[in-house]
This record gives structure tokens, sequence and C-alpha cells, in this order.
């Protein structure tokens, strides 16, 4: 393989985006990469809207191909059958609602000259023009901080988990994830890493997307995550052998297991234990259980203030972090009574 | 006794709260240093 521009394929897989479509296939074919090792392959499978007919009209360009079939599957089985025509050593996912930077290709082609590199998971970002109001504010302040613990967590060992929304892989590391996995993406990245290969995060190689419309929007996209995080960590509960696997099952249970997991159930507990220990009437109880209560209203006033449309920077960041964990008990109620869909579920974003 | 036990818990669940939030990013920050520090010498 040629290191410094191997061959790519961008693959994104679209239901009903034909409100966006174009704009993402004007991206795609203006990234800086030279035209010849770069073939751009949609997959519409199940789509009603026309984004089908809409990506034809960009097909005079050799580049772009587009896979159609009447029957919606999900993303996975999009994903699964384009991978069928993928020609290159290395595939690039990305979400057809989510615009790349120019020099996103090559930021992340550049890792695979390292052989132990398996994956590259770009980053996630809220385009900054929607991220005034409170939601965008609080969406954005969670990815900041993710983004920073992925850039440790990478150069550490290894990404524990890829975005969907911009995901790249040595096609010869892929394989077939189960059709019912609701977090297909890091499922698959958390498969590389368990072969031994690095996932490298690459915050230079960016996705731009809109934030959620709202918070109930919001809300049902953070529970998916938490359904598929408690399935993930049934599917790959022999990550959490440390003695077989060392410093990725440290990143694994750090990063991951216990904040799907484990402390969104500890939350509550602390809650009462503080609250029963307050009332003993020791003075440092007293003070962390006020801190709580203050915690929790800043969360309580940041939510009405949303129901009324008024949204405030100070509120959203108590409001963002409760909601993040009640999800993970709407998310594993999903889980155990199996009712996560794992086709599509596209949550309305800022217009 | 019962309230030595509810503070041992209380303490107990509020580090693992903190090591996820907190803990966990600044411990990779150190063992990044160090890995770096590493590859520096030798």
């Amino acid at each position: 393989m040629e290191h410094n521009e191997p061959q790519v394929t961008l693959l994104i897989a679209a239901y009903n985006e034909a409100e966006c479509i174009c704009a993402k296939a004007v991206n795609t074919l203006e990234l800086d990469y030279p035209h010849d090792k770069c073939d751009i392959l949609f997959v519409t499978d199940g789509s009603s809207d026309g984004t089908e007919k809409l990506l034809r009209e960009f097909m005079h360009d050799p580049r772009i191909r587009v896979l159609h079939d009447a029957e919606r599957r999900g993303k996975l089985a999009a994903v699964e059958r384009g991978m069928k025509y993928v020609p290159s050593p290395i595939v690039i996912l990305t979400d057809a609602n989510t615009l790349l930077n120019k020099d996103a290709i090559r930021n992340i082609v550049r890792h695979y000259a390292d052989p132990n590199v398996g994956a590259v998971a770009g980053e996630k970002r809220i385009r900054k023009d929607l991220q005034k109001d409170g939601n965008g504010a609080g969406e954005g302040l969670y990815w900041k901080y993710e983004s920073a613990l992925k850039r440790l967590d990478s150069e550490l060992h290894s990404v524990v988990g890829a975005a969907g929304e911009l995901f790249s892989f040595r096609k010869e590391l892929y394989r077939a994830v189960p059709a019912d996995s609701i977090i297909e993406d890091f499922h698959l990245s958390m498969c590389i890493a368990a072969d031994g290969y690095r996932v490298i995060y690459e915050p230079d190689a960016f996705a731009e997307e809109e934030p959620s419309a709202s918070f109930s929007e919001e809300m049902k996209r953070k529970i998916r995550i938490c359904a598929g995080g408690f399935q993930s960590i049934v599917r790959l509960r022999s990550l959490l052998n440390i003695k077989r696997y060392g410093i990725l099952s440290f990143q694994y249970i750090s990063h991951r297991v216990l904040r799907w997991a484990v402390t969104p159930f500890l939350l509550p507990v602390l809650f009462i234990l503080n609250a029963v220990l307050a009332l003993d009437g020791n003075l440092f109880y007293q003070v962390t259980f006020a801190g709580q209560i203050t915690f929790y209203a800043s969360a309580l006033i940041g939510f009405l203030l949303e129901k009324f449309n008024r949204r405030s920077r100070l509120f959203i960041a108590p409001l963002y972090f409760t909601l993040m964990n009640i999800a993970a008990y709407a998310g594993l109620i999903r889980y155990l009574r199996g009712t996560q869909s794992a086709v599509w579920e596209k949550a309305q974003r800022k217009k | 006794m019962i309230m030595d036990f509810l503070e041992l818990m209380f303490v107990l669940f509020s580090a693992v709260v903190l090591y996820t939030y907190v803990g966990y990013g600044i411990i990779l920050w150190f063992m990044v240093k160090l890995k770096q520090f590493r590859e520096r010498t030798i």
C-alpha cells in the first residue's frame, strides 16, 4: 500500500436525507484528496424521499456510486452491503448529515503508515453557528470534554469506541457486526482494538453536524447510545478481562463501562446516603448535600426553562449531566426489553 | 455502627463517581505524560 495517499472509499449510508444529501455530495467531492484514489459510495437503502434521485445528478463525477434498494434494513445492513463494493484497503464511514473538513481524508490516512493502526476515529463537531442557545452549548461542552479524553486515550494506547459520524478502518479488519447491534460503529471499533490494533483519534479530521433540535431529541439519541452501551458491555464482556487486554481493558472500563453502567445507578444512592448522613448533623455532609440539592435544582430549573423555550447556559451543564444519567435507566430498560431498534432512528436536527 | 457503614458507602461511591467523571481524565493525563517522558529518554 502506498502510505502517503492510499486508495480510500468514503462509505455513506443515507436514509431519507434529501434535505442534506446534495450538500453532502458537494462536500465529499470537494475534499482534498487525489481524485483517482478516492471512491465515494452512497447506500440509500429504504429511502423514499428522493435521496437516490438527487444523488444520481452527481454521478457525472466518476468517483460517485450509488447503491439503492427499496427495502429499509437499517444503517448496519446498508454499511454491510456497501462493504461488498469497497475496492480500497481503507474505508471511511461518514454520516450523510455531516460535513467533513477539507483535509479530513489526508489527516486520517497518514496514520495508516503505522501497521499497528487498525482504525482512525475522527471528531464529531457541532456547528458553531447553531450552538448559541443552551442545547447546542450543552452538547458541544460534552463533546469538548469527550474529545480531550479521546485524545489522551489515543495517545496512551487506543480510543475506546468511535463515533459513526466519521470513522475509518482497514478493510481487511472489517467484520460483520451482529445484525441487531444498536451502536455498530462502537462495536466494530472495539473489535478492531481487541484484535490488538490501535484505534487512533484524529481531531483534525472532523464531521460537523447540527445540534439536536431539542432535549427530547437529544434524549432519544442518548437513550439509544445507552441501550447500545449495555448491549456492547454484554457482548464485549471479554474486554473486561484486564489480564488479557491490559491497558485496553483499563481504558474501556474507566471510560465506558463505569459511565454507562455504574455511575448512573450510584448517583441516586449517593443522594439518599448523603441525605441520611446530613440529617445526622455532620456539617461536611450537610454542605455536600446542599451542593447536590443545588445541582439537581439547577437541572430542574434548566428543564423547566427548556419547557418554555427559555434556555440559560447556567443550567445547561447540570441538566445535560442529569439527562445523560437518566438516559442510562431508559437505555437499560430498552435493552432488557429488547425494544431498542437497530434500524435508523434519526434525531431531528436544528435547521 | 450503621452510620459508619453508610459513611463508608458514601465515600466509596463518591470515589467511583469522581473517578469516572474527573479522576480518569487526570490519571490518563499523567499516564500519557509518563509515556512521552519514557519515549524521550529511550
